[in-house]
């Protein structure tokens, strides 16, 4: 055990933990018929590669990742695919649940490269709640160098055991797949970082650890309050460091996986299993048998409740996640999905509906709770106005939206709702006001690129009549070729041409600055596309060229004029 | 999302570890003010609580009437008892059985003008008791110093509250004085021992604001167990205040009053743990908090010892209540992930 | 006697006025020059505020245009893509009276599409787009790009055949914002309702 830090703020909610706890974990019934959407994780759906008709076993790939944030999705169930749409793919079973593994990899003989793209095939995201594909989350290693894993088993939310029974069940296999993973990115320590509220997963970890005699494993047992396992906040209370702002724990070198996480990429790759189960813990005083389950995904909910006895006379409502920052479903005819790692079916006096609402007397309850060190009253008065500006400064974007503030809020405010809503409102106005700036940047080249044209047709016919001039040589053919230089009074030409120069200087100083900040922009960030930048120093480079000409141009005149004065 | 909500989070594991509901927070202020009110009645008689009576009843007239007109739901509003604990605070600070009209005008000031014009309870950058006070002490000074010397309630008593004249005809202007009142007016030059000796003030009035001083505190003490207040704001009003008071105390022992003196009259204890810790009108962060409560404290010193008026909590608090804002700029916690500062407006 | 020490008082008082005036003025001067503000010129700002669709509605050849004309007074409300946002937008930052929008304000984000199959590669909405947002050539179909394209129907017009349509502006499911309605009789968020309402 290594010493803990603190972190601040942080509320005492009720557990309610030991219902699903204390029942061993089982196997729910294979499902009829599943549903998987092709959006389980962060990032771009996937492509479904089946046609309705198309025969599956269990394993088989049945939509592909689009682009690089995204996964595969595989069959859960054998039978036959009935529905394709943009947003699901059906299959029925045909009750034989024959399985289409790939080949069993031994990974401490196997390259990074063949490791890596075996979890890419088998579809394993991060099982905590965001879906982030671990593969990608893996190969952080190209621009971060990663000295530490943390294995986030805090499981701090109420309700949810799902990586408590996950690490008393199998924790030799979690432990291994730490290794996988901490093998795979370089790094040299693996931290379980744990509650105290998880005896029988702390001992079993223990002797797992004492089994395998690995000294880089550390556990750390951690006071229980919410939001511990928060990943910044545990990072913070295990090693000590600091995200920073906007950034990833990658940035310090920390990578975070939950226990779930790293027993499914262990079988992707020792059993050759893909992603096509998941443990739910099914919990909540509305169900008769509560307890942590195996369950396949695309398993529809109402069904899956109904197996453990769902009292829909006593049901209120059902939550997705843990109670703090789940979220209430509207309907039971939604699949369990890779992220699904919670469902409260509760009664009225579990989770009563909130209180009215009253207004916010500043009482300060929310900021001494909040754990980044948030104004969260603030926040509610600046989002509820919607003033932007104010928001940015008391740094919105950096609530982690755990819901601490709402628990307290004497005043009864959803504060977290308030919250969400803004963040979405600013990301959508970011949107716009980039795209906005897009195509001014677009017209701004357009008209230059006219101008440029212009002042070229210009050259072309004054190079013309140039040539055509030029044989006779005579001064009066000059003059009603050009009735303008002649008719100006020769102060205007003089000035004409300092102007003409300032431009065509400003023009130079103009891509001169484009060139330098795309030059950087390109250094700092070089895997993103400038296209913008680019835009805006072609703009800048047709003006000097219009500028050129035009400069050009008046000196001719001009040489021209002061020749025939004399 | 956030569907547990500490108020019925009733489980064994989590009771009492966060403060109580709005409403039921504002009635815990109301309690607490009862040592103090009552030390106020045994020393200055049932006009205290007379004051308190229609005070608050004022109080809940005009926030419905305003609501009414503002035609928002006054129930709710009613319910959270806020209108109710601004009529408290500013009926014991006024002088007992005082005119029903200056209480009338003193809780239109406050419930009308500094609270709901400016959009109702949570949007009121200064807090509505001592708006009133502010204003009745500043137009109607006579009524406002004659703290008639302890005595019991007398019908004559009420009945000049409810005509309106003062409690007593012809009293003489410093038996009505408060200890603070007293030592303001003391003579240029006058040492203090001597002035204390000439026996300034009726027997008994330093040890009845005394007593009333330690109730308040007693009340204090019971809003800082419940949760209610944060320590921040009264430990450094108080402590500021204690320096400023010693520090003046080291230059001229003789002008200027003990910090003893400071902390245990007046509305020093009243105003640090009742007044200043409006949540509403008081800076946000803990370090504003600080700022703030150590701003009223040097504030009421700074007005006592070399300003015009006797006490000067009301003042202070307003006062800081206007600062309000720019401390709130200059002290936003540094959340997680950001460089570290100190002071200063985020970016 | 008593004149000099008056002229001398009077020297000395226009002397300490000078002198404060021209230090005070120095002081200034410098604290202007020191903390000299990056401010965009006002054109620059108006042109921040308005939407960039280029659609040339407010009667100028695009926003930038149109910048410069509100900067030398021209109407507030010529711009119907910003809608009334704009307006007040502007009207806050010049401090003028906001007026009501001049026409009418789109009810959804549109992009132009070619129906392909009629385009008879003209060139001609080509040539009328502002941000070069259709790409074609000659007597070849011509397509819009829909990223790039703000809008603004200018294309529609010049088209011979009638083969552009303006559909809805497709929104990726990332984009999608929660409607979030606050809790109903609650005086204190009076503002946001209001606002709300109004919308």
């Amino acid at each position: 055990m290594t010493l803990s830090f603190d972190f601040p703020g942080g509320i005492y909610p009720p557990e309610r933990k030991v219902r699903s706890s204390q029942a061993p974990l089982q196997r729910a019934t294979l499902p009829e018929q599943v549903s998987l959407p092709l959006r389980q994780h962060s990032g771009r759906p996937a492509v479904a590669c089946v046609n309705p008709g198309d025969s599956v076993q269990v394993g088989s790939l049945i939509a592909k990742r689009d682009g690089l944030i995204s996964a595969n999705i595989h069959a859960s169930i054998s039978g036959t695919v009935t529905h394709v749409s943009g947003h699901d793919i059906q299959i029925e079973s045909d009750g034989q649940d024959t399985w289409d593994t790939l080949a069993p990899l031994s990974w401490r003989d196997t390259d990074a490269r063949t490791l890596l793209a075996r979890l890419d095939e088998s579809g394993v995201v991060g099982l905590g709640g965001a879906g982030f594909p671990t593969q990608v989350k893996t190969r952080v290693i190209v621009r971060h160098a990663i000295d530490t894993l943390i294995v986030n088993a805090a499981e701090c939310e109420p309700y949810i055991t799902a990586d408590d029974i996950t690490l008393q069940r199998y924790p030799d296999d979690v432990l291994e797949g730490a290794q996988l993973i901490a093998s795979l990115c370089g790094a040299k320590q693996i931290i379980i970082g744990i509650e105290d509220n998880k005896p029988e997963a702390i001992a079993a970890l223990e002797q797992a650890i004492t089994r395998s005699q690995l000294a880089s494993v550390t556990l750390t047992v951690i006071p229980t309050r919410y939001p511990s396992g928060s990943e910044k906040l545990l990072i913070k209370t295990l090693l000590n460091r600091t995200v920073p702002s906007q950034g990833l724990p990658a940035d310090i070198g920390v990578l975070c996986h939950n226990p779930g996480t790293l027993l499914a990429a262990l079988n992707a790759v020792r059993a050759g299993q893909p992603l096509v189960e998941r443990i739910v813990t099914l919990t909540g005083d509305a169900i008769a048998r509560p307890g942590n389950y195996w369950v396949r995904l695309g398993t529809s909910m109402e069904t899956l409740l109904a197996q453990v006895g769902l009292d829909t006379d006593r049901l209120s409502g059902v939550v997705q996640g843990g109670p703090m920052m789940g979220e209430t479903l509207d309907t039971l005819q939604r699949p369990v999905v890779k992220t699904t790692n919670c469902l409260i079916a509760a009664t009225q006096a579990e989770l009563p509906p909130g209180p009215q609402e009253s207004p916010c007397i500043r009482c300060g309850a929310c900021e001494s709770v909040c754990p980044v060190q948030l104004l969260p009253q603030q926040l509610h008065w600046y989002a509820r106005a919607q003033d932007d500006d104010k928001l940015a400064r008391y740094h919105l974007f950096d609530c982690i939206e755990c819901g601490a503030c709402s628990y307290v809020c004497p005043s009864h405010i959803p504060l977290v709702e308030d919250y969400r809503e803004a963040k979405s409102r600013l990301r959508h106005q970011q949107i716009e006001t980039a795209k906005a700036e897009h195509a001014k940047h677009r017209f701004e080249f357009r008209q230059a690129r006219l101008a440029r044209e212009e002042a070229e047709k210009q050259a072309r016919r004054h190079a013309r009549l140039a040539q055509t001039k030029s044989p006779t040589s005579n001064n009066r053919a000059d003059a009603t070729a050009q009735p303008a230089s002649t008719a100006m009074p020769s102060a205007a030409p003089q000035t004409d041409l300092r102007s003409l120069r300032i431009a065509q200087s400003a023009a130079k100083a103009a891509v001169r600055k484009a060139e330098k900040v795309l030059a950087r922009e390109a250094q700092q960030a070089p895997h993103e596309s400038h296209e913008d930048l680019e835009t805006q120093l072609a703009t800048a480079r047709e003006n000097l060229k219009v500028a050129d000409l035009q400069l050009a141009q008046a000196r001719e005149n001009t040489q021209a004029s002061t020749e025939e004065s004399p | 999302m956030s569907m547990l909500h500490a108020s019925h989070a009733n489980d064994a594991s989590s009771a009492g570890t966060t403060a109580p509901p709005t409403a039921s927070l504002m009635r815990w202020v109301i309690i607490a003010t009862l040592p103090g009110i009552i030390a106020m009645t045994y020393c200055f008689g049932l006009g205290v609580l007379s004051n308190i009576v229609l005070a608050a009843a004022l109080g809940v007239l005009f926030e419905s009437g305003v609501l009414y007109l503002r035609k928002r739901p006054i129930a709710p509003a009613l319910n959270d008892s806020s209108a109710l604990l601004t009529g408290v605070l500013l009926g014991v600070s006024l002088p007992p059985a005082s005119p029903w009209w200056l209480i009338g005008v003193g809780m239109i000031a406050a419930v009308v003008v500094a609270k709901q014009l400016y959009g109702g309870l949570g949007h009121n950058p200064f807090n509505p008791a001592m708006v009133g006070y502010a204003l009745l002490l500043v137009s109607f000074p006579t009524y406002m110093t004659l703290w008639a010397p302890p005595q019991p309630l007398i019908s004559d008593t009420l009945w000049a509250q409810i005509m309106g004249t003062l409690p007593i005809a012809n009293i003489d202007a410093l038996s009505g004085a408060t200890p603070l009142d007293a030592f303001k007016q003391k003579a240029q030059g006058m040492p203090a021992f001597q002035f204390w000796a000439s026996d300034p003030l009726p027997d008994g009035t330093l040890e009845a604001w005394r007593l009333i001083s330690l109730a308040w505190l007693a009340g204090g003490v019971l809003l800082l167990c419940k949760r209610i207040v944060s320590w921040h704001i009264p430990t450094a009003m108080l402590g500021s205040l204690l320096i400023m008071a010693t520090l003046f105390y080291m230059a001229d022992a003789d002008g200027f009053a003990s910090p003893v003196f400071h902390l245990l009259t007046g509305a020093t204890l009243f105003g640090a743990f009742f007044i200043a810790t409006d949540p509403v009108s008081a800076a946000t962060s803990r370090r504003g908090k600080l700022l703030y409560g150590a701003g009223i404290g040097f504030l009421i010193i700074v007005i006592r010892n070399l300003g015009g008026y006797p006490d000067a909590v009301a003042f202070a608090v307003l006062l800081m209540n206007l600062c309000v804002p720019l401390i709130d700029l200059y002290t936003v916690p540094n959340p997680m992930g950001h460089p570290k500062r100190i002071l200063g407006a985020p970016r | 006697m008593s004149d000099a020490v008056s002229l001398w008082g009077i020297a000395s008082a226009i002397g300490i006025l000078t002198g404060l005036g021209v230090g005070f003025g120095a002081l200034l001067g410098a604290v202007s020059e020191r903390f000299k503000g990056d401010d965009h010129p006002l054109v620059e700002q108006i042109d921040a505020l308005l939407p960039q669709t280029q659609c040339g509605q407010c009667g100028y050849p695009g926003c930038r245009p149109y910048a410069e004309a509100i900067n030398e007074g021209d109407a507030l409300n010529k711009c119907p893509p910003g809608g009334e946002a704009t307006i007040q937008a502007l009207a806050d930052l010049l401090g003028r009276e906001p007026a009501p929008l001049d026409g009418e304000a789109p009810e959804e984000l549109q992009v132009a599409f070619i129906r392909e199959a009629e385009c008879i590669g003209c060139t001609k909405c080509i040539q009328a787009c502002p941000v070069d947002a259709i790409i074609g050539a000659a007597k070849q179909m011509h397509t819009v790009i829909e990223d790039e394209c703000t809008g603004c129907d200018l294309c529609v017009e010049p088209c011979p055949v009638d083969c552009i349509d303006m559909l809805p502006r497709s929104t990726p499911l990332t984009h999608w914002q929660p409607v979030i309605s606050p809790a109903a009789g609650v005086f204190a968020s009076d503002r946001t309702l209001a606002v709300r309402g109004a919308e």
